[in-house]
């Protein structure tokens, strides 16, 4: 494709990230460095019982024994891990936000800008059915919809709040699906971790509205390093949604989240994310460095887990969100949508564990790669002895636009049980020209034809979307491309 | 000069050693037991029979050149065929992996080997078949063959490995072949090593503009084994092919590892692999793709099937590409799974019964690679084999 005008084309490309704002507020953050006492500081702050300290410190010293993993395919410059803050909180007025009032008004205009309505009053106008759950830097800020999921049984808020009033199960499940050893990112978002959302959904609860939870990371220097811990108990079932944004920087920020799901006998949990963290300007100068670790364990029999995943931004993507299909006739599903433009680099993937009779995976995921951008899936589909009638179907395609970038896929497929059906397929294409041409004669410019055709390119997995999301999404993936045709 | 680069590699070999289940490339592939294995230098005549494809055969016994049971001296013009000892080319050694353990090793002590030389515009078309018996008991035996085709030229090559059933020895061979401009070669390898036997084998190909390379890799022996096939498209319009069979039984484990670098536009690669699994045997198939920044208009294709027939059976399969350049059409596929219920019914309601069915999709199933096999021989001479094969798996 030739720049059919060259002055529009660098209009494109200097199209701004519409979230890079910083906001001006009072942080309580603790000096930059890692040791044990900035741990215990990190557990003390947030007045955790005795066991989470040490839970905490378990993964801290086992941090100590590991190294970075290298094996994906992704450059980037040592991360100096003594030079970042673990800790940022907006300071309150008050202790703790009792009511919406209470939250620091900039706060919530942060919140309005970005979209994410956090007075109940304008959802209750019908603007959106969705109970929120905001981090702001490390720290959960507000939880809408509160009351009326808590009629229900529903426990839904911040991770902090969790551990007060519901230990008991924080205890249960905390470190059950991602192991406080799992990996050196996971370790240590173990060791540091500040907040999070927790949620748990009580036998047979169908839980009536989107739940979400929307992470922003505003102060400088710091890492941030969330937890979300979602449980489902037997015949309940939930659909979950994740976003995130940052200010624009010029440094990188690490961002090390882990997420645990667990589904008990018929459960279903949904969680969806649109990641839309700062990714860095066209020179690759800045951006997230997006490190997360998401499972989810489909422990009782017939549970489902479905992952749908919009990854648009951050400088570099590591992400592989899994499912453990224990119970039998459990299901686990991935889809996912990945973009990256001018220097950014993912690499994302699922892992789809079989280990009980009749489990099925779905893995549908869509790579697109434009600019000078590194795009790799990593897939693992395992199916043990055990897994009888086991049947998983991956497709893997991936679109380049422009001669630069890269598109890579790396399934890793291993099976055990000869009544297992496995298949796995991949492909790699661009966008033809008289597809563009045949736009073109529409009436839809070279840009509009672009992100038409990738749109239909990903329709399979924006359909698992909820409603809301998928508009967002669509929307994304149109400035994500913004200045790739040329 | 051969003493110079046995010397070099010889000390890569004892600085590297042999790989580990740690290194990605050897993660499924458990090498110790080659690695802490003694072998011996021991030589004798071979007893073993073999079956003459053609005219042209080239013996070696026990990893030397046997003049009496070969068959190559009424050759044309333009063909030239001997032992590597005697005709040594400067190119021996440039094409393959110098720090692989299994190379370096084979490079450093290697006893013998094919030469097979066709000049320019010489197309022969009678296949040359290299066979290669082992029968001595915890021998290694260290293999090296070079191919050479010339410009416009054409060569047929069939490499057989026959073993000693119930020997347990080490054969390591590296094959290089080099197909200029708009050559052809066709190359097979049947490897029927005793049951008990380790097998390395590294073939490598450099292809021209316009040239075509087709790989058939058909392994029924060794209890470990591994074929590293790579290849490098370095001229506009080359053309690779690399398909292979694996059908294994018992505790065999078999790895097939494959690397095709696409260096320039134009070119096309295929690659079907097809694995039929019993017993506790295992399959590893690697399968990378690389298209290199500029190689616009790249044509690959890659597919690997596998058929379980028993409990027990593993296979761990990775097919990858990695991609640079946007014009391209990149494809890959994978399957794992049992015989179609629904066929075998279906055979069923026409009268067949399920034994005979299930014969019937099995050898269906592998026959697919078999369908791509020109050379007619080649191609009647393998089907026996698998036939014996399923035949022996049946009972």
């Amino acid at each position: 494709m030739k720049i059919e005008d060259e002055k529009s084309f660098d209009e494109l490309t200097d199209k701004e990230y519409k979230y890079g704002f910083v906001t001006d507020i009072e942080s309580d953050s603790l000096p930059p460095g890692l040791n044990e006492d900035i741990v215990r500081a990190i557990s003390k702050r947030k007045n955790e019982p005795e066991w989470l300290t040490e839970f905490r410190l378990k993964a801290y010293r086992h941090w100590l024994t590991l190294e970075e993993p290298k094996w994906a395919k992704v450059e980037f410059p040592p991360v100096d891990y003594q030079a970042l803050s673990y800790y940022s909180a907006p300071k309150q007025k008050i202790d703790a936000p009792k009511s919406l009032d209470d939250v620091d008004p900039e706060l919530l205009a942060t919140y309005e800008k970005l979209g994410i309505p956090l007075g109940e009053q304008e959802v209750l106008a019908g603007v959106a059915n969705v109970a929120v759950d905001a981090v702001f830097d490390s720290v959960s800020v507000a939880t809408t919809f509160k009351k009326n999921l808590e009629e229900l049984g529903i426990i839904f808020g911040s991770f902090s709040e969790a551990v007060k009033d519901h230990p008991e199960l924080v205890k249960k499940y905390l470190g059950t699906v991602v192991p406080y050893k799992d990996n050196y990112y996971a370790t240590l978002n173990s060791a540091v971790f500040s907040d999070g959302s927790f949620c748990y959904i009580p036998k047979g609860v169908k839980c009536p509205m989107e739940l979400s939870t929307y992470f922003r990371i505003n102060a400088a220097n710091t890492g941030q390093f969330e937890r979300t811990l979602l449980i489902a108990d037997d015949d309940a079932k939930v659909s979950y949604l994740e976003g995130c944004t940052a200010p624009q920087r010029d440094e990188n920020q690490l961002h090390a989240a882990v997420v645990e799901l667990v589904a008990h006998e018929n459960a279903q949990i949904k969680y969806s994310t649109v990641q839309n963290w700062y990714p860095g300007d066209k020179d690759g100068k800045g951006g997230i460095y997006n490190f997360v670790t998401k499972r989810g364990h489909c422990r009782g029999n017939n549970s489902k887990i479905s992952w749908t995943q919009v990854e648009t931004g951050s400088a570099i993507t590591w992400k592989y969100p899994s499912c453990i299909l224990k119970g039998d006739n459990s299901v686990g599903e991935f889809y996912s949508v990945a973009v990256t433009n001018n220097l950014q680099q993912a690499d994302t993937g699922t892992k789809m564990i079989h280990i009980g009779k009749n489990t099925k995976s779905t893995i549908i995921s869509k790579g697109i790669s434009a600019g000078k951008a590194q795009n790799s899936y990593r897939g693992m589909v395992k199916v043990v002895e055990t897994a009888e009638n086991a049947r998983n179907f991956s497709q893997c395609d991936s679109m380049l636009i422009g001669d630069q970038c890269g598109a890579h896929t790396f399934p890793y497929i291993d099976v055990s049980n000869p009544t297992a059906q496995v298949e796995h397929e991949a492909t790699t294409t661009k966008i033809g020209e008289d597809q563009i041409f045949y736009c073109n004669q529409r009436g839809l410019d070279t840009e509009e034809a672009v992100t038409m055709i990738v749109n239909g390119f990903c329709k399979e997995v924006f359909r698992e979307l909820p409603m809301e999301f998928a508009v967002e999404a669509q929307k994304l993936l149109g400035i994500s491309l913004e200045g790739s045709v040329g | 000069m051969l003493n110079e680069l046995r010397n070099k590699a010889e000390t890569a070999f004892k600085a590297n050693g042999f790989p580990t289940t740690k290194e990605e490339l050897w993660r499924f592939t458990d090498v110790s037991r080659v690695a802490s294995a003694e072998f011996s230098n021991d030589w004798k005549t071979s007893d073993l029979e073999f079956q003459p494809l053609d005219k042209i055969t080239v013996v070696f016994e026990n990893g030397k050149l046997s003049r009496e049971k070969s068959n190559f001296d009424d050759l044309p013009k333009g063909v030239c065929i001997g032992s590597i000892l005697d005709l040594v080319d400067p190119r021996i050694g440039t094409l393959a992996d110098a720090q692989s353990a299994f190379v370096s090793s084979n490079t450093a002590y290697f006893s013998d080997g094919a030469f097979i030389e066709v000049t320019d515009g010489t197309k022969f078309e009678t296949p040359i078949h290299l066979v290669f018996l082992a029968d001595v008991d915890g021998a290694a035996f260290h293999l090296r063959n070079f191919i050479s085709a010339g410009v416009d030229s054409e060569v047929t090559v069939i490499e057989e490995y026959i073993g000693q059933s119930g020997a347990t020895y080490w054969t390591n061979v590296v094959t290089e072949a080099f197909v200029a401009d708009q050559g052809f070669v066709d190359h097979y390898k049947v490897q029927r090593e005793s049951a008990t036997s380790f097998h390395f084998q590294t073939l490598e190909a450099h292809l021209g503009t316009g040239s075509v390379f087709s790989n058939h890799a058909v392994t029924f022996g060794s209890a470990l084994g591994r074929n590293d096939i790579r290849g490098k498209l370095t001229g506009e319009e080359g053309e690779a092919i690399c398909n292979g069979l694996y059908l294994l039984k018992d505790k065999q484990h078999f790895d097939t590892h494959m690397f095709m670098d696409h260096a320039v536009p134009k070119c096309n690669s295929h690659e079907l692999y097809k694995g039929i699994l019993d017993d506790k045997s295992r399959a590893v198939f690697c399968g990378r793709i690389l298209v290199q920044e500029d190689a616009q208009e790249t044509d690959a294709i890659q597919s690997n099937g596998n058929l379980l027939l028993s409990r027990g059976a593993k296979v761990n399969t990775l097919p990858q590409l990695e991609i640079y350049a946007d014009d391209v059409k990149c494809t890959h596929g994978a399957t794992i799974g049992e015989l179609d219920e629904v066929g075998l019914y279906y055979l069923q309601t026409r009268g067949i019964d399920p034994v005979k069915g299930r014969a019937m999709l099995t050898f269906a199933f592998a026959n697919e690679v078999l369908d791509e096999v020109k050379c007619k021989v080649a191609k009647a001479y393998i089907e026996g084999l698998v036939h014996e094969w399923l035949e022996q798996v049946e009972k």
